[in-house]
């Protein structure tokens, strides 16, 4: 029994060497490990939703091509169409905490200017004209602010978020060829406030 | 009143409570230790208390420790290659001694009660039952209430994700507090549970490794256990070679299957299984076929011939359809496809980024259990 338990200890103490050498090496590679996203919470204190996604506020002669889809973590990939200047689509949905920690947005990801691809023999002036005045923007429906980093969500409280996508009515004129845009997500993290 | 009625009451009782907080939410995060303070206390003064005076409580902490250890390692060296995650819990002190002192205080006094039920209640199998299965509710209390069980994806992903995995850890537990006692059972769950608000990066296993390794890895340390007693008791084991030679080849061969169906699916490796959920590919790939997809790198891809089938995404699909032609014009590479049983070909441009793999072959039917459980859940969202 003495002789199990020195080896037992034995190989405790190797594992943790192995464990404190391995996080040395990886204190040395640090500005290398591959940081993909958050990580795991305990649902038993951490729990922050999408939900109720609306349906969409069409202005002008835009069109739902593709209806977004929304799951606890994510608004689903969407398309629409916008045809002429003042043509909008709106969705809004709740971001609600439902645990028993405060919340504040961590990371706020959403590229400035969208990428525009072009066709036809004008592609290069068309991907500019729509770049430039496409307006995109999540904003809190009450108030109108945008979302960004450092906003709270306190334990208990719902948000109503508001998702918008404009070809504004002041732009003068319209490409002259399909352009499509693409680089549009929109990545929010909530970390413990 | 005799003490197993006494123990049966309590858990009724316990059950009850933990069901009304499902819908009233009686507890949170932070009144939940004591709640179960409580129920230690009026546990203790129904049956009483017996002193922890179990052998093999060292060795028992030494196995956990060794395992826990090194299942440490082996996961943060996987993650060295898959990946990280940024911990969502904010790791300044006071935020730190907030998240652990009610987890601490939640296990310990949890722990107690199963050691009190189990000491009691070992000669009742009932009891024994009824232990893992209320222990299980304890555990998943506080995390019920944040599952909408009206939709079919919260559904499946409680069971699965915390359901499964809790059941087995309390078995284990339970298994371990009959044998060595509390002691043992408080340093797993401290060892498992507590990390979780410490470490500034975990490995990013993916939600299907992540639950595999979280109920495998009960079930081994229950196996370890147990072969600790039957080599304490050697007279029990009476095995004849041959016996011996069965069992050990009968659980290689188990043991090498489920690494191969849990290989195949976890997608780490070159080759991985997908169902196939349309009939899009008919007769070649039927709906309900797994098929087994090589993934490919850039090279590989830029090899691609037309006739070819393609797996790539699409708008947040997999879509899993035959080159019908390759575009290599202005130094990039095109893939137009269409599906072997659609009229029409797909008339979307495929470019090399959203490009996974090809098909290789197809298992046929063993996918109809996923369907039906995909297409229902489908019913179900909202």
């Amino acid at each position: 029994m003495e002789k199990n338990r020195n080896m037992w200890l034995a190989i405790i103490m190797i594992g943790l060497v192995a464990i404190v050498g391995t996080s040395v090496a990886f204190a040395t590679l640090s500005t290398q490990l591959n940081i993909t996203g958050t990580g795991e919470v305990n649902p038993a204190n951490w729990s922050i939703k999408f939900q109720n996604l609306s349906s969409p506020t069409i202005v002008g002669g835009a069109t739902v091509v593709t209806a977004p889809t929304l799951s606890d973590t994510t608004v689903g990939t969407f398309h629409v169409k916008l045809t002429a200047p003042g043509d909008s689509v709106t969705y809004t949905f709740d971001v609600t905490n439902n645990g028993d920690l405060d919340a504040e947005i961590g990371t706020f990801t959403k590229a400035a200017i969208p990428t525009c691809t072009g066709t036809g023999t004008s592609a290069t002036a068309d991907e500019a004209l729509v770049c430039n005045n496409l307006v995109y923007t999540l904003t809190y429906t009450t108030g109108g602010t945008a979302v960004g980093v450092g906003d709270t969500l306190t334990h208990g409280q719902t948000k109503n978020l508001t998702l918008k996508i404009e070809y504004p009515s002041t732009v003068a004129s319209l490409p002259t060829d399909v352009v499509t845009i693409s680089n549009l997500a929109i990545t929010i993290v909530y970390i413990q406030r | 009143m005799k003490g197993k009625d006494k123990l049966l009451i309590f858990s009724i009782a316990m059950l009850v409570i933990l069901i009304l907080n499902t819908i009233f939410k009686f507890f949170n995060f932070y009144t939940y230790p004591l709640f179960l303070f409580v129920a230690f206390i009026s546990l203790r003064f129904l049956v009483g208390w017996e002193k922890d005076n179990f052998r093999y409580k060292k060795d028992s902490i030494m196995i956990i420790l060794i395992y826990g250890i090194f299942y440490t390692l082996i996961i943060y060296i996987i993650g060295f290659f898959l990946g990280f995650l940024k911990n969502s819990y904010n790791l300044s002190f006071i935020s730190i001694v907030k998240n652990i002192i009610p987890t601490i205080l939640t296990i310990i006094f949890a722990e107690l009660i199963r050691y009190q039920l189990v000491k009691k209640g070992r000669r009742y199998k009932l009891i024994l039952v009824l232990t893992v299965f209320l222990m299980t509710f304890i555990d998943l209390a506080l995390v019920i209430r944040t599952f909408d069980f009206g939709v079919g994806t919260d559904i499946v992903k409680f069971i699965l994700v915390y359901l499964c995995t809790s059941v087995s850890k309390n078995i284990f537990l339970t298994y371990l507090t009959d044998k060595v006692g509390y002691k043992s059972s408080i340093v797993y769950r401290l060892l498992f549970e507590i990390p979780i608000y410490l470490l500034p990066i975990t490995p990013d296993l993916g939600i299907y490794m992540d639950t595999i390794f979280k109920i495998v890895l009960p079930i081994v340390l229950t196996f370890t256990i147990y072969k600790l007693f039957q080599n304490k008791n050697l007279e029990n084991n009476i095995d004849t070679p041959r016996k011996k030679i069965i069992k050990r080849t009968s659980l290689v061969v188990f043991a090498l299957l489920m690494l191969t169906i849990v290989g195949l699916t976890c997608g780490w490796f070159k080759y991985y299984t997908m169902v196939i959920g349309s009939p899009s590919m008919t007769p070649i790939i039927n709906k309900g076929d797994i098929a087994v997809t090589e993934k490919l790198n850039k090279e590989e891809i830029s090899k691609l011939e037309i006739g070819e089938i393609l797996v790539f995404n699409y708008r947040d699909k997999i879509v899993m359809h035959r080159i019908i032609e390759i575009d290599r014009s202005n130094n990039k590479i095109v893939f137009y496809t269409k599906g072997d049983f659609n009229e029409a070909a797909d008339g979307y441009p495929i470019e090399v980024d959203d490009v996974i793999g090809t098909t290789k072959f197809r298992i046929k039917f063993l996918g109809y259990p996923t369907v039906w459980l995909n297409e229902t859940i489908e019913k179900t969202k909202k």
